[in-house]
């Protein structure tokens, strides 16, 4: 079996194959090109001079969006959500990444308050979408403790 | 079983977290889907339980409120604390809001003890809640540091824009003044109001 992996990172794009058969095992590494992904790949493939024919699997992964978590050089963006959860993408996790560290800040939401607003939708009552399942749920597994 | 993050004390230099864990520091908090799974419980609000900070030169963390719809019988348990004195404020900075915790039924509202005679609003064991019971839920702000009046002005336009406080809040607490949606700071009438309570 012959395996092809990509990894797309925000400066290189690494490429390995690796033959089941013969354990041969070749890399590469190509410059990443900013906003065209596809491009750092082609130019990995071809360094290679990879017949895409002759794989029999070929995984890709990419880096670029935690980056761009990381980074926060995405669009500007909104988030509609259900009533009376709009902070809680806030809230977050209620973690502390560093429990000891006295200086530690959370991370800023990837929304800003003024732009996280409520549908107006208010379907969240019992017997009506999630809370119906609820319902059936909790009685199944009643015995399921939680901390 | 139920815990809620609240508020941290403000620190030195800079404002307490919101909504944190501090004894529990490896907690996380439940996901709303999770808990609706394993419990007959309709979230109906997770959000900032505003505002709930202590004021100062920097402020306390804001805690949480968590809404409650019982959608079978349950009995409640509680083992709380600062429900009647709140985290202090230091040195000029004022206390964070309480935690409590309130039920309704029907048309009667109050802490635990208030409708159930249990003697303590935070402290009780085996109440038994009925379908159609709702509960709110809140843990407490931190305490501030320092005087109120000290604190950045900008920085409490940004809590404004956040949604953490509110314009009158804003003039109330901290002296500043804050105009416009999502809002902007006025510097000049924020001078003036800081200069008229002495700063």
């Amino acid at each position: 079996v012959r395996r092809l992996g990509i990894d797309v990172g925000g400066t290189f794009t690494d490429l390995v194959l690796y033959d089941d058969e013969t354990l041969e095992l070749r890399r590469c590494k190509a410059l990443s090109v900013p906003n065209r992904p596809e491009e750092g790949v082609l130019a990995a493939l071809a360094a290679l001079d990879v017949e895409l024919r002759e794989l029999d699997l070929f995984m890709h992964g990419t880096t670029l969006v935690t980056n761009l978590v990381l980074l926060r050089t995405g669009a500007r963006v909104g988030l509609l959500t259900t009533s009376g959860f709009e902070d809680l993408l806030d809230i977050q996790l209620t973690y502390r990444d560093e429990p000891y560290d006295l200086q530690w800040e959370k991370r800023a939401p990837l929304v800003p308050g003024a732009l996280r607003l409520a549908s107006s939708s208010g379907s969240r009552r019992p017997g009506r979408c999630s809370s119906r399942s609820t319902r059936r749920g909790s009685r199944r597994r009643r015995g399921v403790s939680s901390s | 079983m139920h815990y809620t993050a609240g508020g941290g004390g403000a620190r030195a230099s800079r404002d307490g977290l919101d909504g944190v864990w501090w004894t529990l520091a490896n907690c996380k908090l439940d996901s709303v889907e999770i808990v609706e799974q394993r419990f007959p419980l309709l979230l109906e609000r997770e959000g900032w339980q505003r505002p709930s900070a202590g004021p100062g030169r920097q402020r306390g963390g804001l805690g949480i409120e968590r809404r409650l719809l019982l959608l079978d019988d349950a009995r409640a348990s509680a083992l709380n604390d600062r429900h009647k004195l709140p985290p202090w404020g230091l040195f000029g900075g004022g206390d964070g809001e309480p935690c409590s915790q309130r039920v309704r039924r029907g048309t009667r509202e109050g802490s635990f003890d208030e409708l159930f005679g249990v003697g303590s609003p935070s402290k009780f064991a085996n109440v038994q809640l009925e379908r159609g019971d709702r509960l709110v839920l809140r843990s407490g702000g931190g305490g501030g540091y320092g005087p109120p009046l000290d604190h950045e002005p900008d920085a409490v336009v940004r809590d404004v824009v956040e949604g953490y406080l509110d314009a009158d809040e804003a003039e109330r607490l901290y002296a500043v003044v804050v105009r416009g949606d999502p809002g902007e700071l006025d510097a000049a009438a924020t001078a003036d109001v800081r200069a008229a309570r002495g700063r």
